[in-house]
Formats: structure tokens, C-alpha cells, sequence
């Protein structure tokens, strides 16, 4: 046993008395640690019920357009929203729109983030150097998320964005065809604001590999290229999933970086098109938080209709909340491997 | 000898991809650095003055100066605000003269003896070049009573030993230009008057005038020079972030954010002190709330309970992430802040009576002969707890809400007003505990995990020993654990620093430096997201801006490099038990 | 043994990878070749002011579903983004609460070499509000420099800090005003600076509000609020406050002779003749029809004066 580890048992050696009075104190202390959990439970239950309170006396209640049920609200709000007047726009088109975020942020912080975790925990010895990438991932994780955004309009939009301008698109200056705010920037600054996620899951599920798979396979004659991409890498997919989908959730809840990156009030025209590669990359587009911040900011909202603001916020709790629990799952999956891996 | 086939430069060059994806992640947490530095840097240069040659259409000019009845080194009449002008003949007073009723008022606090005066600022100030060597910089006040005559106050002074021809004033800044014996052109800018751009002219110069904010023309003989005078919104005097500053129309220094003047001729305001402040305030609030919450929740679960159950605890918890902060934002306006009053006692009845309801909950919860909680079945605690918890908040909200009642005033708002104090409806308060609760899964998760991570067997011995389990925990793993603990404390910090939906939301955006917690307050991270996108690049507005984004990421950065080094001493510490 | 349990087999790797590969490829190919898809003629790109921002929500909403070809943006975070924008054609559509000023316009020529045009599609007036429970009936021009402004605004003596203050019978008493107002961004915010504050600079205890639409909500909810705001967005549970003038008149903001009428503008980053076809132009056609006009007048605003400015139906005219 350490020295440490004996100082500490030979101080507290006066003090280990089990006198009612300490008993009782041990029932009270735990009890308020205790009674905290189930604070913050029933803080995010009566959140919420809050919500979804709010939402249903909206949906079945009385008001809204003439003759309007529940059915048509819903609708409403969903894909058509012009219907409920004040200029409110549907959630769909957000939807969309959050979905190609998604995908092109995929593209670009899989490749990144899987390469950094597989670094992390299968070619790289346990240096100053590694130290450093260590500390940049607890750094650009606690980096708050307007600066992502600060910085992608400086570097991005307005450095990257012009010189793709100047060399490809120069005929069209000076209007901007990149060196605005769109979607390939927004995709890259999330991808940034995400890296250190994926990466976490990415080591977590790496870390919980047995070793002798690795062992295994350089038995057998493979070089370490081939051990990591073809033996480890698939065996620790649903941890890349995991922090996929943990990615997807945060970028549906983060507005503050895409106020300054390219979401926008309305953008009907979802982002597709028929050529390749079938995405607008530089076109604005509607996000689902967004969304509610321009509803809960820019439209008339009287306190007897908190109903629909209620609405469009389940919409995106739900959406996080979704995505989390397939994450939890996933991360059970490969956290669960781990007592079927080694039978010895 | 080393194998050289297809398969080994494969994998060399996933090696090769590999190592460059870690090197990228420093490049881009050092980049994002680098390029906001760089985008920032401009706001720090200084004014300059770049001659742009001779221009021999003199005649002109020369002929309009000549009708110029302005003669700054004579007599001047600048215009002032309202009816009231201001005139001046050298060695005698200066008057202060109303138009409509002709009235004079004499102005003892100019000087008498001058060789220019002229008017700076867009006729809010003037600046007199007096025959006794000192160039003294006058803002115009408006009078505190009715029907009164503007006073001058004194801003600056200038030491300046050589005589001076003429003067002119900018248009729009509190900036002179001065043409000083023999033949000497110097630019003096209030807003930094130790620093003074000299240019020597080639003959005597005859007069000047600033054709446009960044013109100047000055005539010699039958010549004309033209200027450019290029300087950024605070003229390279970073101070003017930073201190207090004594701005044109006020009467004493104080701190002001108004980066958008309503019209061209006001001065900007770019003091980012106020926004600071606030943002650190608002995180400090946000601690006081949620650390408790957090930090309690970490304690139970991280060692009291059993693998099992805190596998299966820790989601549940974790669920409270599914609120965004915009959501969190939008229930905090419409459905706490009308009710904020209420809220509030309640919340001073919870914060007193809470922790007295749960000890009597769970002493008779134990003493009822139930056993429901026992020491040695600490597992499920926080279910069996919830009708205990539940009352308690319950019952300790009622009593202060009750309790508010029976206050001088007979509600919590209207005593605050008799002591004097007004509870802003957009108050820190609002703001503390809304985003409290946004960063009690942060500072969770980063605790528990400190608080796991110390070693059980230690603990377990205290409890072989006769300990209870709370005592084990107080003075074996607790010290272990602090360091940790308060890594997390300053995570959750850097995270409500950096928080940005809620503050725009319910801070009411008062740029203001209040210790208090009545009144509302104005963060950084707001300021960026209300006014990045409109901000032209490339001015002075875009610059501060990075300034400001820089500052936030710089607290960020060492709030959380502290963190990193202070859990990886525990880990030091821990290792090898 | 491991291996079975995995979703993903060797062979569904390497589809997986040679799937982005494809995608990346394609990504550099399009961003190579000329985007001809967003050409001026089938994009409409609005930025500007939010108090418009209702008005044209609801107008692209029903022109775009009379014209899906032509993509559609909204952005109304403020009358100040408008001339940057316009200048840097990261719009082609600008919409301003306030009129450009000098040297918007000036930087708009320096960086373009034109003049942008302007036309006045309606307008509005920035009314006072409080809550429908708050007795008071007017305010006087005195009384709104001293409540809102830095003390000297406008002239005047003193600060109004309390609900006495402004009206000595006042059933709120002591209690202070809590003032409201629009961010600096706004052109409601400017409007209200340059011409109910003499240019002065506002109360530094004047909350901030981003938009329009959320003074309003704040003042529905707190009884103890006054604020500024477009006409447009005080309807519902506010109180729409008259203006006293010197001579003691009370005037409404239906008025004539109202003192904070203002009107509102629409930018085009070209002429109307090199307009002509685009999307501006088809827009401005649209708004300029019954259908939009009704639009215009339901959202609350009024029809612009046949000044000797170019308005609405002038615009659209040059656009044939």
C-alpha cells in the first residue's frame, strides 16, 4: 500500500466511531446527495410535462383557425405552418434541412475523428505529444459554441469562402457564391464542434476492445495498417455510431454557431437538387433550433397561445432525446460485448 | 531487412493518415486561435497619415478659404447644440449666444489668449490652441436646468511649445490638425493624445481643411498637399476598451457599449468591460445554482451506489441533455419570467427549508419502523425518496410564497421596493438559474467521474473498520475526490461563460456593471450573436468584436487547461492502489 | 468468434469506403464546375429588417408556392444587415425600417459604382405600448427623451425613473418603468434614436430585445412595461399609447400628422431596367397585385404615399 494510502487510514483511524450520532448523520448527508438525483429527475420530467402539457391543450384545445381539430393543427405545424398565420413556417422544411446538415457534417468529422481515436489508442506512445492532442480535445470541447461560430464566419465563410470565390467562381463577383454563409460552412463548423465527441465515444469503444483481437491479428501476420483498418476498426463500429449519433443530437440543439453560419428564417427549398452530389452545399438553409429561436424571438406569441412555441420545442426535445436513447443503446451494445469477448 | 510490398505502404500510409489527423486536431484548436488573432490584430493599429502628393488646382481652394469666414485664429462662432453658439474673440471671453433670444452668457472656462480654436467632433467639442503652450480639448454639455446656456468641460490637455498657424478640426472625431511654425503638420487624436503624427511640409503652409473624414488638404502658397488620414474606431488606443472613457455628451468617464451610432456624425462606444463583467457574473450565478444540485446528485451516485444501478442512473440523469439550451431559453421566458416573483420566494423556501424536510423525511421514513432506507441498501435511494422529495419541495415552496406574504410590503417585490431596490423583470437571478440547470449535466458527469475513479478498496476499509458510509466517504474518498470536484466546478464555469441562447434571451441585454443581482446584465457571447452578422467586415465593430470572442476563448481555454492539469494530479495521486 | 457479432462484415467495409470515396469525388467535381443552377434569375435572397420580416414571410410563402422555380431566403435579423449585404450581393433584395443612410449609400457606390434603388412598399409608425392593464393614456415627446434617453436627450431635463414620475397620479406609484426596446441592429432601434432621441444615445437600463415581435411579448406579460415598437407588431393584448403634441393634442397613430410615422424601404442592388426578368422583378410584380396589397394591409401596415419617391406600384410598373 502506498504511503499515501496509510496517512489517510491512520488520520481518519480516530474518527471511525459508530456512534448513533454519526449514524444518523451518514442516513441525513446521504439522503440530501440522494434527494438530489431525484431533484434533477423531477427537474427534467417536469420540463417535460411542461412541454407537453403545453402542446396537447394547444393540439386539442380551442384556438387556432376556424374549425381547426387537432389533426389540421398538427399538419400545420408540420408541413404547411402559413396556416396558423403570423408568418409562422412549418417545422418540415427544418427538418430537412437539419438532415443535410447532418449528413455533409458525417462526412466530414467521421474521417477525422475515427483517424485522432485510432491514433490515440493504437499507433501513438504515451508522450508529451500525445499529452498535447489530449488536452486539445478537452479544450475544443469546453471552446463555447459561439466562438465555433465566430470563428467559422472569419475562416471559413469569409477566408476559405473568398478564395473559392476568386478561383472558381469569379465570373460571378461580385456576388458571392461560397464566401457567404451556407451549408458546406455550417457542415464544417459543426464538424469542428463535434470532433471532440466522436472522438471520446470513438476512444471509449476502442478502450473496451479486448486486446488479445489485436494480438490475434498480428499473430497472424498482418502489419499494423491492416490490424487497426481491418480488424480493430470494425470491431469498434457501433462506438463510431455512438458518436455519430451523439454528434447529430448536438447539432440539432446548438443554435448560437449557426445564427452566424448560414440558418436561416426561411428556406423553402430544401436543399437538394438532381445533380450530383445532389446537395446545394452553398445555399442557406432551416434548422430545427433555429426554428424555435426565431419563433420564440420573432413572432407574436400571447400568453394564451404558449401552446405551439411548447409544440415546435417538443418537436426538438423529442429529436435529441430519440437520438440519445439509440446511443445509449448502441453504447450498451458494445460496452456489453465486453463480458462475452474473453471466455478465458 | 524491411518488407517493402503493396501491403506495407498501405499501412504505412494509414499510419501516415493517422498521424496527421492527430496533428490536426492541435492545428485546429491552435488555428482557430491564430485566426481569430489575426482577424483581431487590425483594432490595435495606429492612425496614420499617408501624403498623397500635390495637387496644383489651387486656385480654387485657395479662393475658398480666402470667403472662409471661419478665421480660426481670429474670432470663431461654433454652432452648438439646440439655439446656443458659441463665440470667441481672441483676447477676449468666449460667450455662449442664443440665436432665437440673443442672449449672452460668458464661458470663464476657456481660455483668452489663443492662436486657433475650431471645432471637433461633429460640433460637440472644440479644441483651443492657447497662446501659453497648451492645446486644451472641450466636450460641450448640455445645462441641467431649464432654458440654460451648454457649459464646456475640460478633457484633455497638450503640452505644445511651438506656435501654431491654423487649425482644423475633423468633422466627425475628436481629432486636430495643426499647422505649427515652420512648416510642421501634426495630427493630434483626443482619443490618444500621447501619440501625435508629425509630417514636415516643404514650405510654409497657409492653411488647411479636411476636405472629407479621411482628406485633408493643406495649402502652401499656390499649392495644395492632399492627406489620407486612415484610423479605426478608437484610434490605437486599446485602453479605451478597457478603462472608463470619457465620451462626448457625458459628463464623466464611464463605460458604454453603443457600437452603432445613429448617425454617422455620434461616436461609437466600444467599451467591453460591461460585457465581461456580465458574462462572468451570469456563470458565477449559474454555479451558485447548479453546483449543489450537480455536485450532491455526483456524490450519491458516483459512490454510493452499485455498478449496476449507476449504469443504469447515469442516462436518466444524463436526459436532462435532451433540453437544449434554446428550449431551456424559451421556457424561461414565457413560462418563469411572468412568474418570476412567485418563483423566486419559492425558491428562497426551498433553499432554506429543502435540506431540514428531506433529514425529517428520511428519519421518519427510517423510524416509522419502514426501513425503507437503510444504510446497507443504498442503491435505491433516490425512488424511494421521491414522495420525501417531492413534498419537500413542495411544502418548503409554499412556505416561502406564505412567507412572502407576511413580509413589510406584503409581497417579496414590494419590500424590495420600499428598501429601494427594483427587481428588473430580466434579472441575473432569472438568468442564474436557468442556466444552472443547463450546466448540471456537465458539471455531473465530470464529477461522478472523479469522485468513481478513486479507488473503492479504501473506502472499504474505513468501512471494515466501523466507519459509516458517509464518513468513509467525507474522509477518505472526499479528499481524493475534491480536485476533481472542483476540475468540474470550473468546466461548468468555462460552459456557462460560453453560453449563449439563454443569455439572449432573459438577460435584457443592459450592458451595465451591477454587483447587485436585481438587474439584468449583458454577456459576450449575446453581443457576438446579435451583432456579428451585421457587422461590416473589415471595421472596427468586426474587429472588437474577435477581440471580445478572443477574450471569451482565452477564459475558456484557462478555465479548462486548469481543469485538465488538476484531474490529472488526481490521477497521479490515485495510481498504483 | 467477435467478428459474427459485428454489424459490419469486410466486404460491407470496403463498399462503405469505396461509397465516400464516390461522394467526395462528386462533392469536388461540383464545387469545380460552374454553379449554373443559381443564377439571379430563379433566386430571391431577402435580408433586412425585422419588422418587415412578418410581411415578407407571408408574401414569399404565397409567391413561391405561385413560383417553386425560384428559390427563396429570409433573413430579418435587422435593417443594418440590408446595405452590407446588398453591397457584397450576398442579397439581392434588401428591406430597411430606415432609410439608407450617407454613408451606407456611399459604400455601396465606392464598392458597385451604382446607386441602389430605392422604393418605399409601405408605411408604418413606431407606437408606444404598455400592458392593457397600465391606465395611462398618452405620452408626451418631453416624456419619452426622458424616460428612454441618456438625461440631457433631446434637450431635456432630468430622468423619469418611475411610474410617478411620468404621471403624478399614477395608480403604479413608485414602481419603476421597466423599459423596452430593440438592439442596436434594428432599424426600429435607429428610427427611434435619430428621431425621438435627437440622435442621442438611450438609457444604458433599456432592455434589449432582438426582435420586434419579442418587445411585444415582453410588454403583454409585464405590467409595468413601457416600450417602442413597430404598429405592425402591437396587436394582441397590448396597449397602443397616443402621442401628446405641443399644443396639447392627443394625436393616434392612425394620424396624419403622427410625429414617429415612418416609412419603410425595399432595396434593389441594381436599376429596375437591369432588373427586368429577374426574380426581383417578378417578386415585385407579385407584391404590387391586389393579392399582395391585401397582404400588405392585413399585416397591418398602410400603403405608401404616391409621393415623389418611386413606391410599390411605380416599381412594378418599371419592371414591365
Amino acid at each position: 500500500m502506498s504511503e499515501a494510502n496509510k496517512k489517510f487510514l491512520s488520520s481518519t483511524h480516530r474518527q471511525l466511531t459508530g456512534s448513533r450520532l454519526e449514524r444518523l448523520r451518514s442516513l441525513a448527508m446521504i439522503g440530501l446527495s440522494a434527494s438530489m438525483v431525484t431533484t434533477i429527475i423531477l427537474i427534467s420530467s417536469g420540463l417535460f410535462l411542461l412541454l407537453v402539457t403545453s402542446a396537447l391543450s394547444w393540439l386539442i384545445g380551442g384556438s387556432g383557425p376556424e374549425g381547426a381539430n387537432w389533426s389540421t393543427k398538427l399538419y400545420s405545424l408540420v408541413f404547411t405552418g402559413s396556416d396558423l398565420g403570423n408568418g409562422i413556417s412549418a417545422v418540415f422544411p427544418a427538418i430537412f434541412g437539419t438532415l443535410a446538415l447532418v449528413i455533409l457534417m458525417t462526412v466530414f468529422v467521421a474521417p477525422l475523428g475515427v483517424a485522432t481515436a485510432l491514433y490515440l489508442t493504437e499507433y501513438a506512445r504515451p508522450t508529451w505529444y500525445t499529452k498535447l492532442i489530449r488536452i486539445s480535445i478537452t479544450n475544443l470541447a469546453g471552446v463555447p459554441a459561439i466562438i465555433y461560430g465566430v470563428f467559422g464566419l472569419g475562416f471559413f465563410v469569409y477566408g476559405l469562402g473568398g478564395q473559392v470565390d476568386q478561383l472558381f467562381f469569379s465570373d460571378q463577383l461580385p456576388n458571392p457564391t461560397f464566401g457567404t454563409p451556407g451549408l458546406l460552412w455550417a457542415a464544417l463548423t459543426m464538424a469542428l464542434l463535434n470532433l471532440p465527441i466522436v472522438i471520446v465515444a470513438v476512444t471509449e469503444g476502442l478502450d473496451a476492445l479486448p486486446s488479445d483481437l489485436r494480438e490475434a491479428s498480428v499473430a497472424l501476420g498482418a502489419t499494423q495498417g491492416e490490424t487497426v483498418f481491418k480488424a480493430v476498426l470494425p470491431a469498434a463500429m457501433p462506438s463510431v455510431f455512438t458518436g455519430l449519433i451523439l454528434a447529430t443530437a448536438r447539432t440539432a440543439g446548438e443554435v448560437a454557431p449557426l445564427l452566424l453560419v448560414g440558418a436561416v428564417k426561411f428556406a423553402p427549398s430544401l436543399p437538394f437538387s438532381e445533380r450530383l452530389p445532389f446537395i446545394e452545399l452553398e445555399q442557406k438553409f432551416m434548422h430545427v433550433g433555429f426554428q424555435l429561436f426565431d419563433a420564440v424571438l420573432f413572432n407574436r406569441v400571447d400568453p394564451g397561445d404558449l401552446g405551439w412555441i411548447a409544440s415546435v420545442a417538443l418537436v426538438l426535445v423529442l429529436l435529441i432525446s430519440s437520438l440519445n436513447l439509440i446511443a445509449i443503446a448502441v453504447r450498451a451494445l458494445v460496452l456489453g460485448r465486453q463480458e462475452v469477448a474473453n471466455p478465458f | 531487412m524491411p518488407v517493402v510490398n503493396a501491403r506495407a505502404i498501405r499501412s504505412f500510409l494509414a499510419g501516415l493518415i493517422v498521424r496527421f489527423a492527430g496533428f490536426a486536431v492541435i492545428f485546429s484548436l491552435f488555428g482557430m486561435f491564430a485566426q481569430m488573432v489575426t482577424v483581431a490584430y487590425p483594432i490595435l493599429a495606429p492612425s496614420t497619415l499617408t501624403p498623397l502628393g500635390a495637387d496644383l488646382k489651387t486656385s480654387a481652394y485657395g479662393g475658398k478659404l480666402e470667403e472662409d469666414p471661419i478665421d480660426s485664429t481670429r474670432n470663431v462662432s461654433l454652432s452648438v447644440a439646440g439655439d446656443w453658439s458659441l463665440e470667441g474673440v481672441v483676447g477676449e471671453s468666449w460667450f455662449w449666444v442664443n440665436s432665437l433670444t440673443g442672449f449672452r452668457v460668458e464661458n470663464t472656462d476657456l481660455p483668452k489668449v489663443w492662436s486657433a480654436a475650431t471645432a471637433v467632433g461633429s460640433n460637440r467639442g472644440v479644441a483651443i490652441a492657447a497662446s501659453d503652450g497648451v492645446i486644451s480639448h472641450h466636450h460641450f454639455l448640455a445645462s441641467t436646468r431649464e432654458g440654460d446656456a451648454p457649459w464646456s468641460k475640460l478633457v484633455e490637455k497638450i503640452e505644445w511649445e511651438l506656435p501654431v498657424i491654423k487649425a482644423a478640426g475633423h468633422p466627425r472625431l475628436a481629432v486636430l490638425a495643426l499647422l505649427s511654425e515652420p512648416s510642421n503638420l501634426t495630427i493630434i487624436d483626443f482619443r490618444n493624445p500621447q501619440v501625435q503624427l508629425t509630417y514636415a511640409l516643404s514650405d510654409k503652409p497657409s492653411g488647411l481643411f479636411w476636405e472629407s473624414p479621411s482628406l485633408l488638404r493643406i495649402i502652401i502658397g499656390e499649392r495644395s498637399e492632399l492627406f489620407e488620414f486612415a484610423t479605426t474606431d478608437i484610434g490605437g488606443a486599446w485602453s479605451r476598451l478597457i478603462k472608463p472613457v470619457h465620451y462626448e455628451g457625458y459628463t464623466a468617464p464611464t463605460f458604454l457599449w453603443l457600437p452603432l451610432p445613429s448617425s454617422e456624425a455620434a461616436e461609437p462606444k466600444y467599451s467591453i468591460a460591461p460585457l465581461l463583467f456580465g458574462t462572468l457574473k451570469a456563470a458565477f450565478l449559474a454555479l451558485l445554482v447548479g453546483a449543489p444540485l450537480s455536485l450532491g446528485a455526483a456524490i450519491y451516485v458516483g459512490f454510493f451506489m452499485s455498478p449496476v444501478q449507476r449504469g443504469r442512473i447515469r442516462p436518466v440523469i444524463d436526459m436532462l441533455t435532451a433540453f437544449p439550451t434554446v428550449v431551456l431559453g424559451a421556457i424561461g421566458l414565457f413560462w418563469i419570467a411572468p412568474v418570476f416573483e412567485t418563483v423566486l420566494t419559492g425558491l428562497i423556501g426551498i433553499a432554506i427549508l429543502f435540506p431540514f424536510f428531506i433529514i425529517l423525511g428520511v428519519f421518519a421514513m427510517r423510524s416509522a419502523g419502514l426501513r425503507l432506507v437503510r444504510l446497507d441498501a443504498l442503491d435505491d435511494w433516490p425512488l424511494k425518496l421521491l414522495p420525501v422529495v417531492a413534498t419537500a419541495i413542495f411544502l418548503s415552496a409554499w412556505a416561502g410564497i406564505a412567507a412572502s406574504g407576511f413580509l413589510p410590503g406584503g409581497s417579496l417585490v414590494e419590500y424590495l421596493e420600499g428598501q429601494g431596490i427594483t427587481l428588473a423583470y430580466f434579472n441575473s437571478l432569472l438568468v442564474g438559474l436557468v442556466l444552472g440547470v443547463a450546466i448540471t449535466p456537465t458539471i455531473f458527469s465530470v464529477a461522478e467521474e472523479a469522485i468513481h475513479s478513486v479507488p473503492k478498496n479504501l473506502a472499504s476499509g474505513a468501512l471494515a473498520l466501523g466507519s459509516t458510509p458517509w464518513q468513509s466517504y467525507r474522509d477518505i474518498v472526499l479528499p481524493l475526490a475534491l480536485p476533481g470536484m472542483i476540475a468540474a466546478i470550473m468546466i461548468g464555469f468555462g460552459r456557462a461563460a460560453g453560453e449563449t441562447m439563454i443569455l439572449l434571451m432573459l438577460s435584457g441585454n443592459t450592458s451595465i456593471i451591477d454587483v447587485t443581482v436585481f438587474e439584468g446584465l449583458r454577456s459576450v457571447s449575446a453581443s457576438l450573436a446579435l451583432e456579428l452578422p451585421e457587422a461590416p467586415r473589415d471595421s472596427s465593430h468586426y474587429y472588437v468584436l474577435f477581440v471580445m470572442g478572443l477574450l471569451l476563448f482565452g477564459i475558456t481555454f484557462v478555465v479548462n487547461t486548469l481543469a485538465e492539469i488538476i484531474k490529472d494530479s488526481v490521477k497521479a495521486k490515485t495510481q498504483g492502489v | 468468434m467477435l467478428v459474427r457479432r459485428f454489424p459490419w462484415s469486410l466486404n460491407q467495409m470496403k463498399l462503405f469506403r469505396r461509397c465516400l470515396i464516390f461522394l467526395a469525388v462528386n462533392l469536388c467535381l461540383n464545387t469545380a464546375s460552374a454553379d449554373s443552377e443559381r443564377n439571379p434569375n430563379n433566386t430571391l435572397i431577402i435580408v433586412g429588417s425585422d419588422t418587415l420580416s412578418g410581411l415578407m414571410t407571408l408574401w414569399t410563402q404565397r409567391f413561391y408556392s405561385k413560383n417553386p422555380e425560384i428559390s427563396v431566403e429570409i433573413q430579418a435579423v435587422g435593417s443594418a444587415a440590408a446595405p452590407p449585404a446588398l453591397q457584397q450581393g450576398t442579397a439581392n433584395v434588401g428591406t430597411m425600417s430606415r432609410p439608407m443612410n450617407s454613408d451606407e449609400v456611399a459604400a455601396f457606390i465606392a464598392e458597385t459604382g451604382r446607386k441602389p434603388t430605392e422604393i418605399v412598399i409601405a408605411e408604418d409608425a413606431v407606437v408606444f405600448i404598455v400592458h392593457p392593464s397600465n391606465p395611462i393614456e398618452y405620452v408626451t415627446k418631453n416624456m419619452i427623451a426622458r424616460t428612454f434617453g441618456m438625461p440631457g436627450t433631446c434637450g431635456t431635463i432630468g430622468r423619469i425613473l418611475t411610474w410617478r414620475d411620468l404621471s403624478a397620479s399614477h395608480p403604479f406609484g413608485r414602481q419603476r418603468i421597466q423599459v423596452v426596446g430593440r438592439t442596436a441592429t434594428s432599424g426600429t432601434y435607429q428610427f427611434f434614436r435619430s428621431r425621438a432621441l435627437c440622435g442621442g444615445d438611450p438609457g444604458v437600463f433599456i432592455n434589449e430585445i432582438p426582435g420586434g415581435a419579442g418587445v411585444a411579448n415582453t410588454v403583454a406579460r409585464l405590467p409595468s412595461a413601457l416600450a417602442y415598437s413597430a404598429m405592425t407588431h402591437a396587436n394582441g393584448d397590448i396597449k397602443v399609447l397616443s402621442v401628446m403634441d405641443e399644443k396639447n393634442k392627443l394625436v393616434y397613430p392612425s394620424d396624419s400628422s403622427y410625429p414617429f410615422k415612418r416609412r419603410l424601404y425595399m432595396y434593389l442592388p441594381t436599376s429596375l431596367e437591369v432588373a427586368k426578368g429577374s426574380a426581383e422583378c417578378a417578386f415585385l410584380t407579385f407584391i404590387a397585385s391586389d393579392e399582395g396589397l391585401e397582404i400588405l394591409l392585413k399585416s397591418g401596415f398602410n400603403l405608401p404615399d404616391e409621393g415623389s419617391s418611386l413606391t410599390l406600384i411605380g416599381a412594378a410598373n418599371a419592371c414591365r
